[in-house]
């Protein structure tokens, strides 16, 4: 093909900017996944039920390009109303559209310098100014340094990849007083009592994020939702692509809101929480610093964690590492299954105790 | 809630007109009560996507709690070794829709310009309005994108044209020579956008070809779709084919996951059954045909389609859209002065030109 030249035309900004590196995706079968926080247990058997059942004639029409049916079912599960509720294709597109509508060159947006890792893609793709604000010792936001004239400010509940949750008070404080939108982000709160969806009510600067990636197990499917006040969500509509939602996705989706579905998670749930208190334990008694995680993964430090990370890979079991400075000697680690959480912490304790000698 | 919302959103914001989706079979069967219901206004398949499709999705199910594959490898080597261009060379959508979203927001800045064709598809300007540019709308020539009055329109502000070939609402194509004399004229700095969500329903072989323009062309795109043909319009799959640079940036501002996994599988297996896809044009075939010949014994004129709609200038639009979707049947009213009618299954299409006689 001929020679191109992109500066010609792409935006300085695009040519610039870092793209997000997702987690790997091995392509081999026997692998432990532990990179990318998926849930290891089956969706609800609902869902399975629903994909058997879809019928080919509806794939081959176009999606309701408002899927009204989710937007009830989550109206009623979360006591919200209908018009304060948008779904997307994953809470990433939802992300990206808020960046859009809100930022542009001359603004800004803020997050803790620790956060998930796709928020300076999406802050650099709209042309703004990222100010990062830092986490202390114990991981806590310092919103005593937030700026209250940012346009956007966006943390995790729980926040990545340390899995803790800031002060309620400081978070609270922070969402009356700021003059620009406020995402908290809850893509893994089903693992933690920490939720603060009700502030969406109080407060009609606040958005909240929600996923069933994770604690629905249903991240293939793509499948996000945002709560907040109908006249942000009304704006945020705008930006919507026509049919973003999978029908299927949406069928799916469905059949994991219905009531005995929403039994089967909590269960899984629950059996996350306890394998989290073992591996965080077990993880401790191994040497391992690891801070306390509400999410359905855990931060764990150590000298030797690069070395853990490669060796843990040739034992065909994945974890995520990330090349921040502050993180070089950690890695983070998904909360498996009882059987595959044994055979991580067996596998690092050959590791290091090999590494000792 | 009584305090108001107060936060700045970007002035493009409140100056976005959005897209109106056609009316949904199941809106209609609610309203009218109605047992079926012939939906010829989205463009869609009647004869849906190949029989392989849902043996995959039932063997999927244990891979759902996973994410998909973010690079959609899978799919991209089936695409590469029919199309015959490099992998680096295809990205992977949420829908083609998507990826002319990526595509305005990776080239256009406020005060920039955006050239297409009149009436065409309502979303190029929609993602010219949403970054602050300019619509640039050009008459259409005899029904047709008129590529010379296109160049005319173009000045040192426009960045992207769109040429929607075959063109919807119109069905009508421009040859693969003319858009390359087209892209011989025009500057490489502005990305020409080859939308070709139809193309394979193209009959005439002239302008089928349009990808070898591609070895010649940096600033050409290629956009297709899984929604159309393939029918899969539900499950959220297009594609671009273009220069490794494009393609490599573009994969820089999508979502990490923006294509989720039952699309990537079923898109697969859709595109190796070309048997089937063969059964799907064979009958859109017969059915534009007769569409074209009885509309015209009505006394209509019907621009000659290439795509699986045809268009029909007629008055009162909305008024015969209203008619229709009482005896069942949903069309695309365009204009005041035009629908679109998709075509069907063969019953479908009688049913159409049926109720369509009686009304006007
Ligand atoms: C904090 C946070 N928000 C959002 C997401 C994206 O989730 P989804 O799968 O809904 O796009 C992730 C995924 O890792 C995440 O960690
Ligand atoms: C010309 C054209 N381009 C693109 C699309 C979008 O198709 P999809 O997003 O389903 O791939 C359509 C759909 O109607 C279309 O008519």
């Amino acid at each position: 093909m001929k020679k191109s030249q992109p500066q010609l035309y792409f935006r300085p900004t695009i040519l610039e900017m870092d793209p997000y590196i997702p987690g790997e995706q091995p392509s081999t079968a026997n692998v432990i996944k532990l990179n990318t926080n998926e849930n290891p247990y089956l969706p609800a058997p609902l869902v399975f039920k629903a994909l058997q059942q879809y019928s080919k004639e509806r794939m081959r029409l176009y999606p309701p390009s408002q899927p009204i049916k989710l937007i009830q079912r989550l109206s009623r599960i979360y006591h919200w109303p209908m018009d304060g509720i948008l779904v997307g294709n994953g809470s990433d597109e939802i992300l990206s559209m808020i960046f859009q509508a809100v930022l542009e060159k001359g603004r800004s947006v803020q997050f803790p310098n620790l956060t998930y890792s796709l928020y300076p893609v999406l802050a650099s793709l709209n042309n703004a100014e990222i100010k990062k604000v830092y986490l202390d010792n114990n991981f806590e936001l310092l919103f005593n340094q937030c700026s209250l004239k940012s346009h956007l400010t966006i943390w995790g509940n729980p926040n990545p990849p340390i899995g803790n949750c800031f002060s309620t008070e400081d978070m609270k404080k922070f969402c009356r007083q700021t003059q620009g939108l406020v995402v908290i982000d809850e893509a893994y709160v089903d693992f933690s009592n920490a939720s603060v969806i009700a502030w969406a009510r109080q407060f009609p600067n606040v958005l909240i994020l929600r996923t069933l990636s994770k604690s629905f197990s249903l991240a293939s499917i793509r499948l996000g939702f945002v709560l907040g006040n109908a006249s942000v969500i009304h704006q945020l509509l705008k930006v919507k692509n026509s049919y973003n939602v999978s029908d299927l996705t949406q069928t799916l989706g469905m059949a994991a809101l219905q009531p005995s579905s929403l039994t089967y998670v909590k269960k899984t749930i629950q059996n996350i929480c306890s394998e989290r208190v073992r591996l965080t334990e077990q993880l401790r008694n191994q040497g391992f610093d690891v801070p306390a995680s509400q999410a359905n993964f855990v931060l764990a430090f150590h000298p030797q964690a690069q070395l853990v990370y490669n060796e843990l890979k040739k034992n065909n079991i994945f974890v995520r590492y990330f090349p921040y400075d502050r993180l070089k000697n950690a890695i983070r680690i998904t909360i498996g299954s009882p059987n595959q959480n044994h055979q991580l912490l067996k596998a690092c304790q050959e590791i290091l105790k090999i590494s000792k000698k | 809630m009584t305090t108001p919302f107060e936060v700045p959103l970007r002035s493009e914001i409140s100056r976005i007109v959005s897209y109106i989706p056609g009316t949904q079979i199941k809106d209609l069967k609610e309203k009218f009560n109605f047992e079926h219901v012939i939906k010829l206004a989205s463009n869609e398949n009647p004869l849906g996507s190949s029989p392989n499709v849902k043996k995959i999705l039932n063997k999927s199910f244990s891979d759902i709690r996973l994410y998909p594959d973010g690079e959609a490898k899978a799919l991209r080597t089936s695409l590469s070794d029919q199309l015959k261009v490099n992998v680096n060379n295809i990205i992977v959508g949420n829908g083609s829709n998507e990826l002319i979203v990526l595509l305005a927001l990776m080239i256009l800045k406020p005060g920039d310009q955006v050239v297409f064709g009149s009436p065409s598809f309502p979303v190029y300007s929609i993602v010219s309005s949403m970054f602050g540019s300019i619509a640039k709308p050009v008459a259409l020539t005899n029904y047709t994108f008129d590529l010379e009055k296109l160049l005319d329109n173009i000045t040192s502000k426009t960045k992207i044209v769109f040429i929607c070939n075959p063109n919807n609402p119109t069905g009508t194509i421009v040859s693969a020579i003319k858009i390359e004399e087209f892209l011989k004229k025009i500057s490489s700095k502005i990305l020409v956008v080859l939308d070709e969500a139809y193309v394979e329903y193209v009959q005439d072989q002239a302008c089928k070809d349009t990808i070898q323009l591609l070895h010649r062309y940096s600033n050409l795109v290629i956009l297709r779709t899984f929604s159309k043909a393939y029918g899969l319009a539900g499950l959220r799959v297009g594609y671009g084919i273009a220069h490794v640079d494009l393609i490599s940036n573009l994969q820089k501002v999508r979502q990490p996951f923006n294509v989720n996994f039952l699309a990537l599988k079923t898109a697969e297996v859709a595109l190796n059954d070309q048997k089937f896809l063969k059964q799907v044009i064979h009958l859109n075939t017969r059915m534009r045909t007769l569409l074209t010949s009885q509309l015209y014994n009505m006394g209509l004129s019907v621009p000659k389609s290439e795509s699986n709609f045809v268009y029909i200038e007629i008055k009162d639009a909305y008024k015969i859209y209203e008619k229709l979707l009482k005896k069942g049947i949903i069309i695309r009213p365009i204009q005041k002065n035009s629908i679109r009618v998709t075509t069907g299954t063969e019953t479908q299409t009688m049913s159409f030109l049926n109720q369509f006689k009686k009304i006007i």
